[in-house]
């Protein structure tokens, strides 16, 4: 008899909780238990008593017992790097001037060329159509403020439209903006987006610190308009908010604020990180522990709400070996050209494009040309080759976590003493030790099936 | 607080410290048991797939 390898045990008072994330089951146990495991394990048991055999065998129902690991997969090799999804980073230009971003982020603004765009949309239709894919994806994200370069947004999609008409391959569009919009931007959004994330901060004392306009006035009524507009669509929107040493204390009350004042139905809170465009004044960035505490603590206001609460540090529902898809499979287009993996790094100036800059359009050809090796080494980053995770309880979740926060705080295949690496690992536990306290804690995605009453006789 | 440098080590092998110190209880009981189910009809993502793509960063909610 065999144990998976993939089982986390946490210490609990008089007992102990099992964690085995692949088979997605969690089980609380006496010491005897662990003790039957142990001996299984090493092969120390020669005979079974009645009550033993009973847990023995209900371990094997639910795979804990005699089940060889379905580990998530990994790309080997990527010998053709053939994207059906491609996002835009349409512009550094944005009409906002966030105290996070680089303090010129939005002056000599560049703009995406149409001529690149289209080739961008012929290419994913082509890759779709050669690997029968029925469907194509194209995505608008900064840079700066994507609805900034309006005229060529709507271009991007009555193009890509053609395409998905000529074709009969369907064609989704979503993006992310600062929620300046114009009524008419609004309108188009309804009638194009299938999805948007707007980027929020809270309260206006909040949201004016940290997102003022580029002439330094306030955006919240802006941004506020915005939302109620959202809510009187069924557009599937977002609020995603940062939260910076100075909202820090005040993540419980943005919640109840966004919720109670502005019906947000989905929260996603990112702590402040030093990346990419985002260097910032390091006085900014939150207390990591400070963050969780508080997150922990706003979960139970989003849960009485049916409000979902998301951090992308925390992913429960994710069992995976890559932590994105920077790591070789992303085809974002950066203003001037570049294919960049990594939405993060969007300008040729930033150190980590050397990692994640993984093509160019080249203008001869009128095509892109793709850096295979670059490719190929960023499929390598997975928690298979990540030491430090080995032993870690949210490694089937967050997968060695983000690339680019691992390069700038260390090395790309070491992501431990990161603020995601601590998020991840404490609010996995933190997920893990209620569900098996039999409390109420709900997790986007994920169903709570309670298989206590499945036990077999004597088991219990 | 300061920050770990490595994860706390919850597997197998190195629980039997604590085992030995819960030692008084030898009855063998599966006391709770929950199954995390995916449900496919409630996306963690407005976007539908953030951990393929972004990691979550942007998309999400």
């Amino acid at each position: 008899m065999n144990i998976t390898d993939e089982l986390f045990v946490l210490p609990d008072e008089k007992n102990f909780i099992l964690y085995a994330p692949l088979l997605r089951i969690i089980l609380k146990v006496s010491p005897s238990v662990l003790t039957l495991l142990m001996n299984i394990k090493y092969g120390r048991v020669i005979y079974f008593n009645q009550k033993e055999l009973g847990i023995v065998n209900y371990l094997k129902t639910l795979k804990i017992i005699d089940y060889e690991d379905q580990l998530p997969p990994i790309k080997t090799s990527i010998n053709e790097f053939r994207p059906t999804k491609v996002t835009f980073l349409p512009t550094t230009d944005c009409n906002l001037r966030c105290i996070y971003y680089y303090s010129n982020s939005g002056n000599n603004s560049k703009y995406l060329s149409i001529d690149i765009a289209k080739s961008a949309i012929d290419l994913v239709f082509r890759n779709a159509i050669e690997q029968k894919v029925n469907q194509v994806q194209v995505g608008f994200l900064g840079g700066g403020e994507p609805f900034m370069a309006w005229d060529l947004m709507k271009n991007i999609v009555d193009y890509a439209k053609l395409k998905s008409d000529s074709s009969g391959i369907s064609v989704e569009f979503g993006g992310v903006t600062n929620g300046v919009l114009s009524k008419n931007k609004l309108l188009w959004i309804k009638d194009n987006f299938n999805s948007l994330s707007v980027s929020f901060d809270g309260m206006r004392s909040i949201q004016d610190t940290h997102r003022p306009t580029k002439n330094r006035k306030s955006s919240y009524d802006l941004v506020t308009k915005t939302l109620n507009y959202l809510n009187e669509t069924d557009i599937a929107y977002s609020v995603r908010s940062t939260i910076s040493s100075f909202s820090l204390n005040q993540m419980e009350e943005i919640v109840e604020y966004l919720i109670s004042e502005l019906h947000v139905k989905r929260i996603h809170f990112e702590p402040l990180f030093a990346c990419g465009r985002c260097k910032t004044n390091t006085k900014l960035v939150p207390d990591v522990h400070t963050f969780i505490d508080n997150y922990k603590k706003c979960l139970p206001i989003a849960n009485s709400s049916d409000v979902v609460l998301i951090c992308s540090a925390i992913r429960l529902d994710a069992l995976t070996a890559t932590f994105c898809g920077a790591l070789g499979e992303n085809f974002y287009i950066t203003p001037e050209g570049f294919v960049t993996s990594c939405t993060e790094v969007s300008s040729p100036d930033e150190t980590l494009s050397k990692f994640f800059f993984i093509g160019k359009y080249d203008q001869e050809s009128k095509g892109f040309i793709f850096n295979k090796n670059r490719i190929d080494f960023l499929s390598t980053r997975n928690v298979y080759n990540m030491n430090g995770c080995r032993n870690c309880i949210a490694k089937w979740h967050c997968a060695g976590g983000c690339p680019a926060k691992s390069i700038q705080t260390g090395e790309l295949f070491n992501s431990l003493g990161t603020d995601d690496c601590q998020i991840a690992r404490d609010l996995t536990e933190y997920y893990v030790r209620t569900l098996a306290q039999e409390k109420n804690i709900d997790y986007p995605q994920i169903k709570i099936k309670n298989i206590t009453n499945q036990f077999p006789e004597g088991v219990c | 607080m300061e920050k770990l440098k490595s994860p706390p080590d919850y597997s197998l092998q190195k629980v039997q410290n604590s085992i030995k110190k819960k030692k008084n209880n030898y009855e063998s009981k599966i006391l709770y048991a929950v199954k995390l189910e995916v449900d496919p009809t409630n996306p963690s993502c407005v976007k539908g797939d953030c951990c393929k793509d972004c990691g979550g960063h942007h998309y999400g909610g």
